[in-house]
C-alpha cells in the first residue's frame, strides 16, 4: 500500500502531521482554545436557585472553594470557615443572561454540570417555569439528572446557602436527602429530564419535590438563646404542578399515599394504633389505645384497575405490603396468629387512609390528575381514553374509587414477645 | 597463433599459482608460512611442530582461546609421539570423534575459526582436522528477564551449541530440526533455525528461509539483529518476532509449530511468527491454575490498555470533560491543581519525560549507586514536586501508574512509550474525541499487522475458536487439544503421526 506512494510524499505527509501535533500541542495552552478549560479556573457549582422577582431572573449558585474544603487542605491548615463556599448572585432577563452577569464581579468560570439541585423559588414556580426553564434542557453543561425542587414559602435565595447536616454543601446535602426518598417515602425526587417527560404527558400533571425551611429547637439549656434554633432544610411533601405552575402542596403523609398509588413506594415506615380490645381466650392483651406500632414497609405492590358502568369511571386500587414489626409500644404476643392478623389489618387501614386522603385532596382541592391515572386509563381502555383525552381533568374529580390493602408480616425483628407483656 | 598459445599458459599458470595458495604442501614449512599468511601473522595462531614417533614431522596449527588444551595434547599430540608407525595410520592412531581428512586451506581456515586444531604431516598433501573447540562460556542461570516462581528456572546463554542442547532435551523427538546457517561477511555468526517437521507450518518456514538467506549485512552481534532485519513491516513499532531467553518457553513455541531462531553469541532465541496474545502469556500461565492464570491476563490487558492510555485521559478528562468526573475527585483535582502554573497537557508531559529520565538512568546506573538514584528520582521528583507545586499529585499517580503498568510488558515496551506520548498529545488538544481516535488507529494497525503471514490479531480476527482456548482464557492442558490453525500445518494436538 505504502509503496504506491512516492518517498519524497510520504516524507512530506509524515511532516505535515508531526507539525500538525507540535503547533496544536502548543496552541493548546493558549487561552481561548474552544472548549478547552483548566480545573482551576472552574467555579463549581453544586447547586442552582432561581428567582423571579420584580420582572426579573435572580439566579443564586453555591460555588464550591477547592483549596478550602478539600481533605488535604482541612488536614494541613486552619482556613477560614467561611470561605468553603461562596454564593454569588446574579441578575438578568433570562437565566444564561444572570448567570453571565455573575462572571461580571466573579472570578472563576461558572461551571454548572456539578450541580445536582435545582432550587425554584416558590414566585417563580406559580409564575409558571416553562419559558425561562428551556436553558436548562438546551446547554450542554447543566445535568439533565438534575433535581428539581421548589422552595415552600421562600425564595430559592433564602434556602440555598442554609447550613445543614454535616457542613456540606446545600447541594450536595438536598441531594443525599432527596435520594433518601426511598427509605421513608414521603417525599418524591424528580430530575429535569423527568419533568419535562411529563410536561408533554396529557394523562398526568407533575408533581416535583419540595424544599422547606424550618428552624429546630434544640433542647440543650448551655447553649445561648440564639444558638438554640438550628435552621435545617426539610424535603417532605411534594409540589402539586399543574403543567408548568406550581397550584399546591401535599405534606408528608399525603406524599406516603401518593407514593402509594403511582406504585413508587420503596420502603418507608407506617405507624398506626392497634385497636383497643380486651384479654382474649389465653388472657394476654391485645392493644391498648393511644400507643403505636410501626411497620417497617419491605416491598409495595399497586395494582390500578379501571372499569367502566355506564360510562363511569370507576378506580380500584389494590396494595399489597410487605412489612416487618419495627417496634410495638404495648404488649402484644407477636407469636398469636390473631394478633398478627389484628396488626396487619390495621396497617392496611391505615394505609388506606393515607391514600383516600391524598386522592381526595387531588379530586376535591387540585381537580386535577396528579397521580398518572389517566395513563393507566389510556392503557386498559384506549378507545374511551380517545374520547375523554381532552376533558380528563373535568372528569377525573368525578371517578369513583375504592381501595384495597393487604398486608403480610414477613419479620417480626429479634424478638418475639415485647418486654412489658408479663408486666400485666 | 602464439598469443593464443601463450594466453592459454598464462591461464594455467594462474590456475596453478592460485589453486596452488589453496592447496597443502607435502613441506610442513610451506604450509607453516602459508598458515602465518592467511591470519596474518595473528598472534592468537599458535603454530606447533614436533617429531613423531615414525620419524616425520608434524605441525598443529590452532587459534588459541577456542581449542581444549588438554583434549589436543592428551589426544593428538601424545598418541603421535608414542604410538604413530607410519603417516598414513594418522585417524587410526588418535582417539578423537570428528577428524576428518582435508585436502584445501578455505577449509581449514574455516574449520579452525571454529574452534578445529589442524594437523599437517610432512610428506603428505593433506591435513586432518580435529574438532577440539571449547571456550570460556557463561555458566547457565535464571534469566533476569523473565524470573519465574514456578517452574524450570534455565536460561539460554551465549553458545549455541549449549542452546541447542537445552532445546532438544525439551523434545526428546526425531522430528525436532536444527537448521544451520551462517550468516554476517564479517562475523560468519552461526544461526540456526529449530521447527519440528511434522508440525510446522511449511509456508511460514519458506518464508523464514527465504528471510534468512537474503540477509546481507557485516555482523551480527546479536539475534535482534536479525529480528530487525527479518520482521515485517520494519517501520512499525509492533513486535512480530517474539523472543525470551528461556528453553521451556521456546520449546512450548516450538511445539505449537512455531520456529526458533537461535544465534551463536546470544542468549535470546527468537520466535517466529509471533501474535498479540502472545505479550500477554507467561510461561507460569501454563505451570499455574488455569483459573488463576485466566485472572491474571485479564489484569495484563487492563494494565496494557492503563500503561498506554491513562495519561492521555485524564489530561482529557481535566481539561475538557469535567463534568465526567465525580464531583468530590474534581475537587481534589482542583485543590491539588491550585497554584500549578502550567497547563494539564505541560503538566503531564514534563512528568512523562522524568519517567523515562528515571527510567533510563536506573537501567544504566551502575548497582552501587542504584539505591541513591531511587531516592532522588523517587523522593525529590515526586514528593517534593508536588509540594513545590509544581505538578499536581493526582497526576504523579497516574504518570506512576501508567508507569508500573509498562514494566509488564518487556516486548511491548517501544510500543507503550511512544503510543503513550502519542495519546496524550492527542488528548491534551482533541479530549476525549483525540484519544479515541488514537485507539481506533492503534486497533486498525494492530489488526493490519502481519507476522510471516499469520495475522497479528489472530484469533480473535479472523477468528478461532481452537485459538481462543488459550487466549485471555486459558484452558485446562488436556482441553488444547487442537494446535492453532494458522501456527501449524497438523490440526490435532495429541496425536501423534
Amino acid at each position: 500500500m505504502n509503496n504506491r506512494i512516492p518517498k519524497a510524499k510520504r516524507n512530506k505527509r509524515v511532516i505535515i502531521i508531526l507539525y500538525l501535533l507540535i503547533s496544536s500541542t502548543i496552541l493548546s495552552a493558549c487561552e481561548g482554545t474552544v472548549g478547552r478549560r483548566e480545573i482551576e479556573d472552574l467555579g463549581i457549582v453544586t447547586a442552582i436557585g432561581v428567582d423571579y422577582v420584580n420582572d426579573e431572573v435572580i439566579v443564586t449558585l453555591e460555588v464550591v472553594n477547592p483549596l478550602a474544603s478539600s481533605i488535604s487542605a482541612q488536614a494541613s491548615s486552619t482556613k477560614t470557615e467561611g470561605q468553603k463556599y461562596v454564593y454569588p448572585q446574579g441578575r438578568g432577563k433570562t437565566i444564561k443572561d444572570a448567570i453571565s452577569n455573575i462572571n461580571l464581579y466573579f472570578d472563576k468560570k461558572i461551571f454548572l454540570s456539578h450541580s445536582n439541585i435545582l432550587v425554584l423559588g416558590e414566585e417563580f414556580a406559580k409564575r409558571g417555569t416553562i419559558d425561562l426553564m428551556d436553558f436548562f434542557i438546551r446547554d450542554s453543561q447543566p445535568r439533565e439528572d438534575m433535581y428539581i425542587v421548589v422552595a415552600k414559602g421562600a425564595r430559592a435565595s433564602d434556602i440555598i446557602g442554609v447550613k445543614a447536616g454535616l457542613g456540606r454543601p446545600t447541594g450536595t446535602y438536598l441531594y443525599d436527602t432527596l435520594n433518601n426518598f426511598s427509605s421513608n417515602g414521603k417525599s418524591i425526587n424528580i430530575s429535569i429530564a423527568e419533568k419535562y417527560r411529563y410536561y408533554y404527558d396529557v394523562s398526568n400533571e407533575p408533581v416535583i419535590g419540595l424544599v422547606q425551611l424550618k428552624e429546630v429547637v434544640r433542647s440543650d439549656d448551655e447553649l445561648k438563646k440564639e444558638e438554640q434554633t438550628a435552621k435545617v432544610l426539610d424535603v417532605a411533601g411534594g409540589a402539586v404542578l399543574s403543567r408548568d405552575r406550581l397550584v399546591g402542596y401535599f405534606d408528608g403523609d399525603e406524599m406516603m399515599g401518593f407514593n402509594f398509588i403511582v406504585g413508587d413506594f420503596k420502603r418507608g415506615t407506617i405507624v398506626f394504633r392497634t385497636p383497643v380490645e380486651d384479654k382474649d381466650k389465653k388472657g394476654t392483651i391485645i392493644g391498648a389505645d393511644g400507643v403505636f406500632t410501626s411497620l417497617d414497609i419491605v416491598s409495595a405492590k399497586t395494582k390500578r384497575e379501571i372499569t367502566v358502568n355506564d360510562g363511569k369511571i370507576h378506580l380500584t386500587i389494590d396494595v399489597k405490603l410487605k412489612a416487618g414489626l419495627n417496634e410495638i409500644n404495648q404488649a402484644l404476643d407477636v407469636i398469636d396468629e390473631e394478633v398478627m392478623t389484628r396488626i396487619e389489618k390495621a396497617c392496611s387501614d391505615k394505609v388506606k387512609e393515607l391514600i383516600s386522603t391524598t386522592l381526595e385532596k387531588g379530586q376535591k382541592e387540585f381537580k386535577q390528575d396528579s397521580f398518572s391515572i389517566g395513563v393507566t386509563v389510556h392503557q386498559q381502555h384506549p378507545k374511551l381514553w380517545k374520547e375523554i383525552a381532552t376533558d380528563w381533568n373535568n372528569i377525573f374529580p368525578e371517578i369513583t374509587y375504592d381501595v384495597k390493602v393487604e398486608t403480610t408480616i414477613v419479620k417480626i425483628g429479634l424478638m418475639n414477645l415485647p418486654a412489658n407483656l408479663r408486666r400485666k | 597463433m602464439a598469443i593464443i598459445f601463450l594466453s592459454f599458459l598464462a591461464i594455467i599458470l594462474f590456475i596453478i599459482v592460485v589453486k596452488g595458495e589453496a592447496m597443502i604442501s607435502k613441506d610442513i614449512e610451506v604450509n607453516k608460512a602459508k598458515m602465518k599468511k592467511i591470519f596474518k601473522g595473528s598472534s592468537d595462531l599458535v603454530l606447533y611442530a614436533f617429531d613423531t614417533s615414525c620419524n616425520t614431522k608434524a605441525l598443529v596449527a590452532y587459534i588459541e582461546c577456542l581449542v581444549d588444551r588438554n583434549g589436543l595434547y592428551n589426544d593428538l599430540v601424545k598418541p603421535l609421539i608414542k604410538d604413530l608407525k607410519s603417516p598414513y595410520e594418522i585417524l587410526k592412531t588418535v582417539p578423537i570423534a570428528g577428524a576428518r581428512e582435508v585436502y584445501d586451506m578455505d577449509t581449514i581456515t574455516k574449520e579452525m575459526l571454529v574452534g578445529s586444531a589442524v594437523l599437517f604431516v610432512d610428506t603428505l598433501d593433506t591435513a586432518y582436522l580435529f574438532e577440539l573447540g571449547k571456550w570460556e562460556r557463561r555458566s547457565i542461570e535464571e534469566p533476569g528477564n523473565e524470573r519465574v516462581i514456578k517452574g524450570p528456572k534455565e536460561g539460554f546463554v551465549e553458545d549455541i551449541s549449549v542452546n541447542k542442547g537445552l532445546i532438544r532435551r525439551r523434545i526428546r523427538n526425531p522430528n525436532l530440526v536444527f537448521e544451520d546457517y551462517i550468516v554476517g561477511t564479517q562475523t560468519n555468526t552461526n544461526v540456526s533455525l529449530v521447527y519440528l517437521a511434522d508440525r510446522v507450518n511449511s509456508s511460514v518456514l519458506d518464508e523464514v528461509r527465504e528471510r534468512l538467506n537474503k540477509i546481507n549485512v557485516d555482523a551480527i552481534l546479536d539475534a535482534s539483529y536479525i529480528e530487525q532485519i527479518i520482521k515485517d513491516s520494519p517501520k512499525s513499532l509492533i513486535p512480530t518476532v517474539g523472543y525470551t531467553e528461556k528453553p521451556d518457553v521456546a520449546a512450548g513455541k516450538i511445539l505449537e509449530g512455531r520456529i526458533a531462531i537461535i544465534s551463536d553469541v546470544s542468549p535470546m532465541v527468537l520466535t517466529i511468527p509471533k501474535i498479540f496474545i502472545e505479550n500477554f502469556q507467561t510461561s507460569e500461565d501454563y505451570y499455574t491454575i488455569p483459573k488463576y492464570a485466566t485472572y491474571l491476563r485479564t489484569i495484563r490487558i487492563f494494565s496494557l490498555l492503563m500503561a498506554v492510555t491513562l495519561p492521555g485521559i485524564l489530561v482529557a478528562l481535566k481539561t475538557y470533560h469535567q463534568e465526567m468526573l465525580p464531583t468530590s475527585l474534581l475537587m481534589s483535582m482542583a485543590s491539588g491543581r491550585e497554584g500549578v502554573p502550567f497547563t494539564a497537557l505541560v503538566e503531564a508531559l514534563f512528568m512523562l519525560i522524568f519517567l523515562e529520565i528515571i527510567k533510563e538512568s536506573s537501567i544504566r546506573t551502575p548497582s552501587s549507586i542504584g539505591r541513591a538514584v531511587t531516592v532522588v528520582s523517587g523522593l525529590v521528583l515526586g514528593q517534593t514536586a508536588v509540594q513545590a507545586g509544581l505538578v499536581g499529585p493526582i497526576m504523579v499517580i497516574a504518570i506512576a501508574a501508567s508507569g508500573i503498568s509498562e514494566f509488564i510488558f518487556a516486548s511491548l515496551k517501544e510500543m507503550i512509550v511512544l503510543y503513550r506520548f502519542i495519546i496524550l498529545l492527542l488528548g491534551g488538544t482533541l479530549g476525549l474525541f483525540g484519544v479515541i481516535c488514537g485507539i481506533i488507529i492503534i486497533i486498525t494497525h494492530l489488526v493490519s499487522v502481519r507476522s510471516f503471514g499469520v495475522p497479528y490479531m489472530y484469533p480473535i480476527a479472523p477468528y478461532d475458536k481452537e485459538g481462543m482456548k488459550d487466549f485471555i482464557i486459558r484452558s485446562p492442558l488436556d482441553k488444547m487439544t487442537y494446535l492453532p490453525r494458522n501456527m501449524s500445518n497438523k490440526k490435532e494436538r495429541m496425536r501423534n503421526e
